[in-house]
């Protein structure tokens, strides 16, 4: 077993605690803010996809 | 909710699944703890990264991304990231002539066509994870599980997709 394989093996499931929620918290306002601001300037060029991914 | 042909295999997380785990972290970490428990390995490619990191207009928001896909696939240590080559590059050009030819309406992005193009490099090892289930047709991927996850009055279907050799060996055969 390599290396890597070994530290997924220890990897232990994901603690959804303060620090995570905290993250994910930001990480999810940078997000709609970013899609946001792309909504809006493919509504200002006349688009109507919205996201792209 | 694994099934025994993902376990210890390496699945790629489409940027969908990550922001949406962002979006909605409890209710996604049943996913998260049943792949861990079952060996698979959670992965991304250079262009998934791209995808999630690159509407960062500061280098703060870009470093809590980053933070953010430490959290869930590790450190750069011992990440498991798949590498971009020109092969790749090629193989997705063809495999979006594919997609068209299978559908008029095809609306797949350049990553999709990544995607697509390293399952079939590593097609016995690599699977996908994507909640744009419309963007890997069936006539291509087998989709081997559906994940659903609840969120609110909402629910999630994350497909689980497979390269079919078979199924792309037939569809290249019509394709001209």
């Amino acid at each position: 077993m390599n290396e890597k394989a070994r530290k997924n093996e220890e990897r232990k499931p994901l603690q959804i605690d303060e620090k995570l929620i905290g993250l994910a918290n930001a990480v999810s306002g940078i997000i709609r803010e970013e899609e946001q601001k792309e909504y809006d300037n493919r509504r200002a060029q006349g688009q109507n996809n919205p996201f792209g991914y | 909710m694994i099934i025994e042909e993902l376990k210890g295999k390496t699945i790629l997380l489409d940027t969908n699944v990550i922001i949406e785990f962002a979006k909605y972290p409890s209710s996604f970490q049943g996913f998260f703890d049943d792949l861990i428990n079952n060996r698979v390995v959670p992965a991304v490619d250079e262009s998934i990264k791209c995808e999630f990191l690159r509407k960062s207009n500061t280098l703060e928001k870009r470093k809590k991304k980053e933070d953010f896909l430490d959290f869930l696939l590790g450190t750069d240590e011992n990440r498991t990231e798949l590498k971009i080559t020109n092969e790749i590059f090629s193989d997705a050009t063809h495999l979006s002539n594919l997609f068209n030819f299978l559908n008029d309406k095809n609306n797949s992005s350049i990553t999709d066509c990544l995607l697509a193009a390293l399952l079939k490099k590593y097609e016995n090892n690599l699977y996908l994870a994507t909640i744009n289930n419309k963007d890997f047709s069936i006539k291509i991927f087998d989709r081997v599980l559906i994940c659903n996850i609840e969120i609110g009055d909402e629910i999630r279907n994350i497909g689980i997709y497979k390269f079919s050799k078979p199924k792309y060996e037939t569809i290249v055969d019509r394709f001209c």
